[in-house]
């Protein structure tokens, strides 16, 4: 009778431990200490500027031609969750190999999902899918689904290929071992993205925003990516990166013609500020230079608050730039594909069995291969 | 058939060895000196040879993929070439043709003894050639040894050699303006003038820097330069000092009277930051200093090489 209540109180215990776990899990929860950049993306259909947005790119899709995968990617914009998605970035330890070719950071997207689940893992299935049939591995009891991307012929990709479902969260990342880093976190073998309380003190500062990057610097990884970068490219962007702490970069589509954001950075000292308001002015000056020909209205400020610099910038006439970059340019790419289609297409015609010519090139080919075949035949008897 | 082949490389070597010593025998300067003129662009480059470490600057500066020099043994051809040509002085001037701001006239005098006499290597069997002859009409002219062009839409229209210098243009009425003010009798020259390491000069009187301006605006939707059509002339030098990798120099922006300098000064600074982005990424540190006097935006800078190669 002891055991028996013994092993019932276990039970329970371990019950109430996860539905603990899963209470407390939040959009941090599967976001190592260590992940350089983390991108914030709030999906709010209220939100008349990021819906006119997001509205565009989908309709990226709905223009392209109906394949299994486009329908796929139609039915996983249909589901999105209206939450936070978060992604992360864990930069290379070195920007670029011996060879000189970039190293690719690894990512991580966490969605938390409301209902529907079972379509949104039937769409991530057929998007996932390429040549191969899909794998599954178990990790801490998660079935982590991903394609074995070396029995791909292209293997060399940096896509997302793999996903697991963590309670209501979905997690996709680029191979099985960023989830399974993911997990750790989650599970807390791992500290937590929680942890960095002094670099999170940005967002909490931050007005509202529909999108936020937040650059992590304490481990100066960022600056060292950064910085080799800069001498490939010949020029240095940031002067300061090795004096910044964080970074965040917060961006409102206030209306589907408005945007509004800030980018703040947090120095690592005091005495850091001058030439990192250096920085923002040069930044200043870029915005205020930029998409001159669509006629945009910038006000921008650079301030020093709180001991960080923020550069806030506020525009208007967003909504040309926001179609010819989303739809036009599809559009042309799409009219280009069937113009050159329809070059195929009368090459295919000219080649069909009723056209003269095309019977007179059939006609030498056939007669190539017999002969070919003739003197195969000539040397094999002749060799018996 | 050995001592034949032996023969011909005895033959060669010492061909070889005529050659070399002719392109390194001294050449008398030939006292042309460019006088300042007010096309569109006027660059000069004056390297003497105790400033042969600029051109190991040049040859390791980098500014995108496509503006630097990858190979190493690249960089080393390059960098041997040209200090074997020293002393140099280029000059080269550019002037939109009159319907075409697109398509430009120029006009460049080069002073080096050693590549003269290489030029002149190849000139000496091109000017026996039937085509020569055909394509060109060649006269002396105060001791200069001059060619025109006989088609009008020859991208070489004059050229002109004596002694250590070169002038090549593609248009005939900017090359005898120059040639005619530049030309001084050896005697008068004593010395080769003292000049910057390199000075760039450009004239918008007739805004062609505006219409620059405006087609990068056109392209890329960016304004590089607001008050480009209150902008007169940029003169920009370089100096090279004692300490090795150690530069000073100085930018001066002239803007019409009347125009909003406080707009042209923000236009100053921002070019000066994008070359001072510039400097960093390629290890030098670049410090100026930036004064305004009614039209005159004036900036003198330090550039100094503060870490090694990576």
């Amino acid at each position: 009778m002891k055991k028996i209540c013994l092993l019932f109180v276990l039970i329970a215990g371990m019950f109430l431990g996860v539905s603990n776990l899963e209470a407390k899990t939040n959009e941090f929860s599967f976001i190592g200490k260590d992940a350089d950049i983390v991108i914030f993306i709030n999906n709010d259909p209220d939100d008349t500027g990021f819906s006119y947005v997001t509205d565009l790119w989908r309709e990226r899709f709905e223009i392209k031609e109906t394949t299994t995968k486009n329908e796929a990617i139609n039915e996983l914009y249909a589901e999105l969750p209206i939450s936070t998605m978060v992604g992360a970035v864990y930069l290379p330890q070195e920007a670029f190999n011996s060879a000189d070719e970039p190293n690719y950071p690894d990512f991580l997207i966490a969605v938390e999902l409301k209902s529907k689940e079972a379509s949104f893992i039937e769409a991530m299935n057929i998007i996932l899918k390429k040549r191969k049939p899909l794998k599954t591995v178990t990790y801490e009891g998660y079935e982590i689904i991903y394609r074995d991307k070396q029995l791909e012929p292209y293997h060399g990709q940096k896509d997302i290929a793999a996903y697991v479902q963590v309670g209501k969260y979905f997690l996709m990342g680029m191979e099985p071992k960023d989830l399974y880093r993911a997990i750790d976190v989650y599970k807390g073998s791992r500290p937590s993205f929680s942890d960095n309380k002094k670099v999170l003190k940005l967002i909490k500062a931050s007005s509202d925003a529909d999108m936020y990057l937040l650059v992590n610097n304490q481990g100066g990884l960022f600056s060292k990516n950064l910085r080799r970068w800069e001498e490939k490219e010949g020029i240095r962007v940031l002067l300061s990166s090795e004096s910044i702490d964080a970074l965040l970069f917060s961006i409102d589509l206030a209306t589907d013609d408005a945007i509004k954001g800030d980018l703040v950075f947090m120095p690592k000292e005091d005495e850091d500020i001058i030439s990192i308001e250096d920085d923002a002015c040069f930044f200043e000056e870029i915005i205020n230079r930029s998409f001159v020909k669509q006629d945009i209205n910038w006000v921008s400020e650079v301030k020093t608050d709180n001991d960080n610099v923020a550069l806030t910038f506020e525009g208007t006439g967003f909504k040309r730039i926001w179609e010819e970059a989303l739809l036009n340019k599809r559009i042309a790419f799409i009219e280009a594909e069937r113009a050159k289609r329809r070059t195929m297409e009368e090459v295919n015609v000219a080649l069909s069995p009723h056209n003269a010519s095309a019977k007179f090139i059939k006609v030498i080919f056939v007669s190539v291969v017999v002969f070919l075949a003739l003197v195969a035949v000539i040397i094999f008897k002749g060799r018996k | 058939m050995i001592r034949m082949f032996k023969c011909f490389f005895i033959f060669l070597l010492l061909l070889i060895g005529i050659l070399v010593l002719w392109v390194v025998l001294p050449v008398g300067d030939s006292g042309f000196d460019v006088v300042e003129s007010d096309y569109f662009l006027n660059s000069f480059i004056n390297i003497q040879s105790e400033n042969a470490q600029i051109l190991d600057e040049i040859v390791n500066f980098k500014f995108q993929e496509e503006y630097a020099i990858e190979s190493e043994v690249a960089r080393m051809i390059v960098k041997a070439g040209g200090s074997f040509l020293l002393p140099l002085y280029i000059c080269v001037m550019a002037e939109p043709k009159e319907d075409d701001s697109e398509d430009f006239n120029y006009l460049a005098v080069i002073k080096s003894a050693r590549l003269r006499r290489m030029i002149q290597i190849p000139m000496a069997f091109y000017g026996i050639t039937p085509n020569f002859r055909e394509d060109y009409i060649s006269k002396k002219q105060d001791g200069w040894h001059v060619l025109e062009a006989r088609d009008n839409d020859s991208d070489l229209m004059s050229a002109a050699w004596y002694k250590d210098t070169i002038i090549v243009s593609s248009d005939k009425d900017m090359f005898e303006r120059v040639f005619k003010a530049g030309m001084k009798k050896p005697e008068v020259v004593n010395s080769a003038p003292d000049r910057a390491l390199l000075s760039i000069f450009i004239n918008n009187e007739q805004g062609l820097f505006e219409y620059y301006v405006d087609e990068l605006k056109d392209e890329a939707s960016y304004n590089v330069f607001r008050s480009a059509d209150q902008l007169r002339k940029i003169n920009i030098s370089l100096l090279s000092l004692e300490q090795a990798c150690s530069h000073k120099g100085s930018m001066y922006f002239e803007f019409t009277a009347g125009c909003d300098l406080t707009s042209s000064k923000k236009d100053v600074r921002f070019f000066m930051q994008l070359i001072k982005r510039v400097m960093d990424a390629n290890s030098y540190e670049f410090k100026y200093t930036l004064t305004e006097n009614i039209n005159l935006v004036k900036v003198e800078y330090n550039l100094e090489k503060i870490r090694g190669e990576n």
